[in-house]
C-alpha cells in the first residue's frame, strides 16, 4: 500500500488566453474564485490533511491560465504564508508561460521555493505554435529552467504532432529540460496512418535514449511501472488493473463556487457543460467497472485508467478500449525495448543504475511477457519489422 | 522494437534463477512504485501538474 498526500486542486478561473488544439475545457467562463471561499476550502482541508495523517499538502492552482489572475493568486497565496499550519505544504500550478514576465516573473522567482511552476511546453518551436496558438516566443524558456531545475515541463501530443514527436522530445531534453510526455486525451486518434508514424518516432526514441544514457526518457511516454507486473507474472498473481492517479482518494478539485469533485475532469466544464454534478470522494479501482477486452487485457495494469475522460465518455466510472489502446501498446512496447537494453548495462542509465537485482530481474520478467503478448499485434506498425 | 527471441530468452532465464532464490514474502513486500495523486498520471496537457515532490 502506498500513502497519497493531500492533493488540494484549486480553480482560479477557466480563463486563458490561448485556446490549444486540444483543449478539453469546453466552456470557459471568466468568472474568478473568491478569496473568501479559498480562504474556507485551504483552512478547510489543511485542518482535515493533519486530522487524517497526512504528511504533506500540496495546493495546486487550476486554469485556465493562473497568470491571467496574478493578483488573486498572490492575495490567496499570501494569506496563506502569513498563517502557520502544523503540516507541511507547498503551492504549485501549471502554466502556459506566456504572462510570466516583469512583475509576474520576479514574484515567482522569490517565492520559488514554495511554489512550484511546471511549463507546458510541447515540444519544439513548430511544434509548440501548432498546438499552442503560437506562442513559443513568448515563453522566457530560460527563466523556467534556472528557477525550477528539477521540475518537469508538460508535452503534450496532438494528432498534428504526432510526425515530429522525436524532435519534439530530443529539443526539449537536450535544452536542459525534464520532460513529462504524452497523447492528449478526447483526440480523434482513429487514423490508421497515424498509428505508424507514432511507431516509427517512438523507435527512434529509443534509439536516441539507448545511446544517450545522460538524458532521462520522458516521463509517461516512455516510462511505465514494469515491476508489478512482473511480480503478478512470476507469483501468478491476477493482473489488475491500477488507478494510475489520485482522483477520489488524495485528490480533491474544488471549482470557482466552492463545488468538490475528484479531479477537475468531472467539473461541468470539462464535459460540455452539462450539470453532471460528481461528488463521490472516495473513488478507488474497485468502482470503476471495466469491458471485457480490458479485462483480459494482461496489460491491463499498465494502461494509465483515466477516470475522469471515462466519465467524460460514457457518464459513469467504465474503462472500454478506446482509439488510443493501439497507442498504448506501441508506448509499452517501445519502454520494453529500451529497458531491456538499459538493463543490459543498467549503472550507466539514471533510470536503472538505482534498482535493485531483484527489481531488475522481476522487470526482465515483464519484458518478456510484453514481447510475447504484443508482438504479433503491434509489429505492423514498426517500421524494421524484420 | 522487437528483442530477439533468443536474447529474451537468455535475459528471462537468467532473471527466473535469481528469484527462485527469493522468498516469497520478500518479493511481495517489494516497493510498489509510488502514485502520488495527480502528479503521476498523463493528464492532458494544460492543467496537469507534474511535480517534483521530493522537494515538498
Amino acid at each position: 500500500m502506498y500513502k497519497v498526500d493531500r492533493f488540494i486542486e484549486l480553480t482560479l478561473s477557466e480563463s486563458c488566453n490561448l485556446n490549444c488544439v486540444y483543449c478539453y475545457e469546453r466552456s470557459k467562463s471568466n468568472r474568478l474564485m473568491s478569496l473568501e471561499i479559498a480562504k474556507e476550502i485551504i483552512t478547510q482541508e489543511m485542518n482535515s490533511s493533519i486530522t487524517q495523517g497526512h504528511q504533506s499538502v500540496i495546493i495546486y492552482f487550476h486554469g485556465g491560465e493562473i497568470c491571467l489572475h496574478f493578483e488573486r493568486l498572490k492575495e490567496i497565496c499570501e494569506w496563506m504564508w502569513e498563517k502557520n499550519w502544523d503540516i507541511k505544504y507547498r503551492c504549485a500550478a501549471a502554466t502556459n508561460g506566456t504572462l510570466v514576465h516583469g512583475h509576474i516573473q520576479e514574484w515567482f522567482r522569490t517565492n520559488a521555493h514554495r511554489f512550484e511552476l511546471a511549463l507546458s511546453l510541447d515540444g519544439n518551436k513548430a511544434m509548440h505554435n501548432t498546438n499552442r496558438n503560437l506562442s513559443y516566443d513568448r515563453i522566457d524558456l530560460d527563466f523556467f529552467k534556472s528557477t525550477w531545475p528539477h521540475t518537469y515541463v508538460k508535452m503534450t501530443i496532438s494528432p498534428k504532432t504526432i510526425h515530429n514527436i522525436s524532435d519534439g522530445v530530443i529539443d526539449v531534453i537536450t535544452k536542459g529540460f525534464k520532460l513529462s510526455a504524452n497523447l492528449a486525451y478526447g483526440c480523434d486518434w482513429s487514423n490508421e496512418q497515424m498509428k505508424y508514424a507514432f511507431a516509427a518516432e517512438m523507435q527512434k526514441l529509443v534509439r536516441f535514449f539507448v545511446s544517450h544514457p545522460e538524458y532521462e526518457p520522458p516521463q509517461n511516454l516512455l516510462q511505465k511501472k514494469l515491476i508489478p507486473l512482473g511480480r503478478c507474472i512470476y507469483t501468478k498473481e491476477t493482473i489488475r488493473p491500477i488507478k494510475h492517479c489520485g482522483a477520489g482518494e488524495g485528490m480533491s478539485c474544488y471549482d470557482m463556487d466552492g463545488g468538490k469533485y475528484p479531479c477537475h475532469l468531472f467539473m461541468p466544464s470539462s464535459s460540455d457543460g452539462n450539470e453532471r454534478k460528481f461528488s463521490l470522494e472516495n473513488i478507488s479501482i474497485d468502482d470503476i467497472t471495466f469491458d471485457k477486452t480490458c479485462q483480459e487485457c494482461s496489460l491491463i495494469s499498465l494502461c494509465s485508467t483515466c477516470i475522469g475522460s471515462a466519465f467524460i465518455k460514457h457518464g459513469r466510472l467504465h474503462k472500454a478500449p478506446e482509439d488510443i489502446c493501439d497507442y498504448r501498446k506501441i508506448e509499452i512496447l517501445s519502454y520494453s525495448t529500451l529497458l531491456f537494453e538499459m538493463l543490459k548495462d543498467k549503472d550507466s542509465y539514471k533510470l536503472t543504475k538505482k534498482i535493485t537485482d531483484v527489481e531488475a530481474a522481476l522487470s526482465q520478467i515483464a519484458i518478456a511477457h510484453i514481447q510475447d503478448t504484443l508482438r504479433d499485434s503491434i509489429i505492423k506498425y514498426l517500421p524494421d519489422a524484420d | 522494437m522487437i528483442i530477439n527471441c533468443n536474447d529474451l530468452m537468455q535475459q528471462v532465464n537468467s532473471a527466473k534463477v535469481l528469484l527462485d532464490c527469493i522468498q516469497m514474502e520478500q518479493l511481495m513486500t517489494i516497493r510498489q512504485e509510488q502514485i502520488v495523486a495527480c502528479g503521476d498520471n498523463d493528464c492532458n496537457g494544460i492543467s496537469a501538474p507534474y511535480i517534483h515532490l521530493e522537494a515538498a
